[in-house]
Order: C-alpha cells, then structure tokens, then sequence
C-alpha cells in the first residue's frame, strides 16, 4: 500500500496575546492508503490542531506535509482549496448541517463549490446507503443526532475523497447512536477508503489499525 | 443544487429581515424611479407645452420672463397691461404670423371662499392653442362663456346650459366646455376679449400678447424689433424655457437631496443586513472552505444574495411607483412654483434601466465589505470544537 499521509517533523507555532503556543512539536507520521488511524491525547495536547494540518485547513510553521504525494504546504490558498475538495472529507462534532438545507441539499451542497455536478446525483445513493432514504427532505431540525452525523458523513463522502478525516465524530451523539456511526466508519475503512480520526473516546479508538497518542504537542506513543 | 438556490435558502433563513430590507431598497428604488420619472416627464411636458403653443415670442410689460410665460401659458394677474394700439403695432410687425392678446383676471367671492379666474381671450388663442379642444361651439355673442373641464365639473354645467357667476353678478350661455388639459386652463372662465375688457373695466388693454413667427429663422431680428417699442418686453420660448427650468432648479435640488437620503438610507440598510447575515455566519463560511469553498466562492455567494435583494427590491419600488405615480405627481406638483400641462411622471426604458442599474449598484457596494470579509474566514473557525 502506498503511503497516502506523510509528515515530516512538523511544528505548529501560534501566538495568543504575548504568549507564545507550541501546538505541534516535530511530529512525524505517515498513513498508507486504506489504513485508519486514531489520535488520542488529553484536550489542549494538539488532535485538533494535528487534524487541521493533514485536512490542509492550517499550514504548518515548520516541517512537510505530504498528502497524496503532493508537498501541500508549498501550494497557494486557492490550490489548497481544490486540493482539499477532492482528496478530503470531513467530520465534525457538531455536524455544520446548514438549518435551511434539507438533508439531500446539505449533502450535495459540495459539489456547488467544486462544480462536479455528476456527484450531485451520488448524494441520494449516499443518503439511502446510509438508512437515510426516507429522510431525504427533512431539514436538519427534523433529524435525530445519529441521523444528522449521518447526513454529514454522507456529505464528506459526496466529491469521493481518498482521505475521511473526523473530529470527535461521536462526541455529540448518544451511545446507540455512536455505535451506528462506528459501524459506518469500520464499513468506509473496509471498502478501501483512508480514515484519520480524533477522539477521546477509546472504544471507538480501539477499532483503528493504529493509535497515536498525543501529548503537549508530541506523539508519545503509536499502538 | 447550484450557487443561485444556495442564496436564495440563505435569504430564507430570516425572512422578516430579508422582506424588510427588500422593502427599503423597494421605497429608495420607488424614490429613484419616480424622481427619474419626473426628470424626463417634466422637462418633456414643459417643452410640449411651449412647443404645443404654437408661441415663438411672448411679449408682456416689463418683467420677469417667467411672469410672462406663466402669463400666457397658465394666467395670471399683473396690474400692469398692454394696450391695444401696441398689440396691433405687435401684430403688424415684420415678421410676426400671428399674434393673440389676452386679458386675465381673478376675482374672490364676497365670502372670500372662492376665486374664479377670467381668461379674455379671441379666436387668434386657437391659433396658438392647438392643443385646446371644445366640446360644442366658439363664442358666439358677449353673453357666450366656455369653462375649463374643472369648472365645469363643479359648476355641474353642460353645454347649453345657463351659468350665473356670483363674482360677477351675471348669466352666462355655456356655449362650449373645454377638454381636459391638466394644466391650469382646467379652472378657468374664458369669454370674449372684449366682454372681460369691459366687464373688468380695462377697455383697449391686454396682459399680454402671444406671438406666432412666419419664419423661425428670424426669431432674434423680429425679437429686436418688437422691444423698440415703449413699455413692451419680448421673451423667447427658449428663454421661458431656460428660466423656468432654472427657476425649478431649487425644487429639483430638494428632490434630489431626498433622494441621495433615500439612497444612502437603503445603502446602509443593505450593508447592515449583510453584514449582519455574514457575521452570522462565520463557522458556517469557515466549514464551507473546508468542504471546496474558494473566497472567490464566497464572495459570489454574498454578491448573489444582496443582488436577490436589491432585484427583488427595485422590482417592488418600480410596480409601487408605477401604482403610485398619479399620488407622486400630485405630491411633486404642490413644491413646484411652475407645472407645465400634461403628465409629470413619464417613465421610459431609460429610467428603468438606470434604476435598475444604480440600485443594483449602490447594493453590489454595500455589499463588498461584508462579502470581503466572508472570504477573509479561515476554515481553521470550522474545526475548532470549543
């Protein structure tokens, strides 16, 4: 398998009034494709800020990051914009659903800004795949937590991706509901897809091929 | 799903606030359309009527040439009068077609309620009022009146009927009715010449003279030649029409200084919608550069939605213009010192056009900051958990 993440000792530096934080401290690691991968740490130990560098939403202050074999610290805002549409896919906590947008809606809401309006008709696939079939046309406000995640997983997945990266993806959810979105991971991780997820929960840590924990900026220890 | 259907559910998402912008930009447009409207309408009916007239010169004693113009085009009373001797001299001059004197006169009624206006006039007015149709027939004795479509709708008089006017303590046979011309002549009286010399005792005397050129080209020569003659001051249509216009020009200044109010109130109205809407939005805006979203995307997304309200807001400022045109131009009429015959407000596609293009504008604009500002968002603001 092909090495489908890579970083090379990469820090993360940011100021917040006169002091200065050292988010990330040389951290390197590397995913092959179709590989998942959890990072666990304590809160303030740097997942988040880790995440953002591999999803190419923040570049690094110092070090490589190489995504797909390309060097994305070195492109420009607006490649990194279409780099990121076609090669990642996001998962949050609080799911963004756009309140206005029905669940159909919300997940072909990508495609607008990368323009592949062929993937426009995979969002009713993804949404049906997913249980969501008759739930289509309700709006966020209408949906369970589980079923919101699911329309947001759904709508990470539209563009195709080769990397699925999830931040806390169960934290808001109740533990029926965590479990479905469990099963979902394991299932897009066996059909081959790239999965790189934070959490703080150890069950859903557990099912990864690797575990990185995190800890004031460093990886101490891979599992 | 495309961009132009993300807006519109966007604008959707607080509809009162969406409605009430789209309604101040619709009052600013309605303003804008209208004042337009009136720029063309007035200058056009002002231009009709003194073109209408037939009147190359108009001659009265010394005074403004808005006096003389007001005079002949509309009435009005100076105590200062030609005489008949200097109307013939006029009238035979080289050069001069046609010529028509007139005698106007106002009286009040002995409650003070009411003033009616005489207009002495002779068959020559016809000549230089081509645009004057009467229902029924000229004056046929002294004894003939003919009312302005106005007076005869209060009076509630028809042709052939008799009229006592109060004022002046007399009958009259109403031998003709003048149609509607929506200008003064609509409140007036008109007998004979010589009935309103004699009954307002000013025998051998005229307010003013109109007069008709053989030859257009000659304007300036027999203009000289008539103000030879003593106590007689001449004007051209052009110079009426210049004083007139620079005599509107405060009014004119006043509409726009309301308007340039109106606009800047919508302009601001705008920005504070969106700018609102995108402060709002930020973690959205933030998630959206995370999922493919370019500023340049964002930018046009925020464009999109103040352009929806300001189309949708200048096509209801238009229809209500539209709708209240006949309310605006009475409005407009009572801060006007002179108001030419005929409509005011005549819209075109050029003053729809340029209401639509400055209204779209003027929003486009208020709508830069905030879209700036959409774009500056970093997607950092999306991931960020706390």
């Amino acid at each position: 398998m092909t090495k489908i993440i890579e970083l090379l000792n990469v820090g993360k530096n940011y100021r917040r009034g006169n002091e200065e934080i050292h988010a990330l401290s040389d951290v390197s690691l590397e995913a092959r494709t179709g590989q998942f991968l959890a990072i666990v740490g304590p809160s303030g130990s740097g997942k988040t800020t880790l995440l953002q560098q591999i999803g190419c939403v923040d570049l690094p202050t110092s070090g490589r990051i190489l995504i797909d074999g390309e060097d994305v610290t070195k492109l420009s805002d607006s490649q990194l914009t279409h780099f990121r549409s076609r090669t990642i896919g996001f998962v949050f906590q609080r799911f963004f659903l756009l309140p206005t947008l029905t669940a159909l809606e919300n997940v072909k809401l990508p495609c607008v800004f990368t323009k592949h309006n062929a993937h426009q008709t995979k969002a009713d696939e993804l949404l049906k795949h997913l249980g969501l079939g008759d739930r289509l046309h309700h709006r966020p406000s209408q949906l369970s937590g589980g079923e919101m995640q699911r329309v947001a997983i759904a709508r990470a997945l539209v563009n195709q991706p080769r990397i699925l990266l999830a931040d806390e993806p169960t934290g808001n959810l109740d533990s029926s509901s965590a479990h479905s979105i469990i099963s979902i991971f394991r299932e897009l991780n066996e059909s081959g897809l790239t999965v790189l997820m934070v959490t703080h929960n150890m069950e859903l840590a557990s099912m990864a091929q690797q575990i990185l924990y995190l800890k004031d900026g460093r990886i101490t220890k891979v599992e | 799903m495309n961009i132009f259907s993300l807006a519109g559910k966007n604008l959707a998402r607080h509809r009162i606030r969406t409605i009430l912008t789209m309604l101040g930009v619709g009052i600013a447009a309605a303003t804008l359309f209208s004042i337009l409207s009136f720029e063309v309408g007035y200058d056009q009916a002002l231009k009709e009527e003194i073109e209408g007239s037939g009147i190359h010169l108009f001659v009265s004693t010394e005074g403004c040439p808005l006096e003389a113009a007001s005079l002949i085009l509309h009435g009005g009373e100076i105590p200062k009068f030609l005489t008949m001797e200097r109307f013939r001299q006029v009238k035979s001059a080289e050069g001069v077609k046609e010529a028509a004197g007139f005698l106007i006169f106002s009286l009040t009624s002995p409650e003070g309620d009411k003033v009616d206006l005489f207009y002495g006039i002779t068959d020559e007015a016809l000549k230089l009022k081509p645009n004057w149709k009467v229902q029924g027939t000229w004056f046929r004795d002294e004894n003939s009146i003919i009312l302005g479509s106005e007076v005869a709708k209060v009076e509630k008089r028809e042709v052939g009927d008799k009229i006592y006017i109060e004022t002046l303590d007399l009958d009259f046979e109403v031998v003709g009715i003048l149609e509607q011309t929506y200008g003064q002549d609509d409140g007036f009286y008109f007998l004979p010449l010589e009935t309103a010399q004699k009954l307002f005792k000013k025998e051998n005397k005229l307010t003013a003279v109109g007069v008709q050129l053989a030859d257009l080209f000659q304007l300036q020569s027999v203009k000289d030649r008539l103000e030879t003659l003593p106590d007689v001051y001449v004007v051209t249509a052009e110079q009426i029409n210049q004083e007139i216009m620079r005599f509107i020009g405060g009014s004119k200044a006043l509409m726009y200084s309301m308007l340039l109010i109106a606009l800047a109130l919508s302009t601001l109205g705008v920005l504070n919608t969106v700018l609102m809407a995108t402060l709002e939005r930020q973690q959205e805006f933030g998630y959206m550069r995370c999922i493919g979203a370019g500023k340049k995307d964002l930018i046009i997304l925020i464009l999109v939605e103040t352009a929806a309200v300001c189309l949708i807001g200048w096509a209801i400022g238009v229809v209500g213009g539209f709708v209240f045109s006949s309310f605006a131009e009475n409005w407009i009429r009572q801060f006007l010192a002179y108001v030419p015959a005929g409509h005011l407000l005549r819209p075109n596609t050029q003053v729809v056009s340029t209401s639509l293009a400055l209204t779209m504008a003027l929003g486009l604009m208020a709508a830069i900051y905030p879209a700036f500002k959409a774009s500056r968002v970093s997607p950092v603001e999306a991931i960020r958990n706390d």
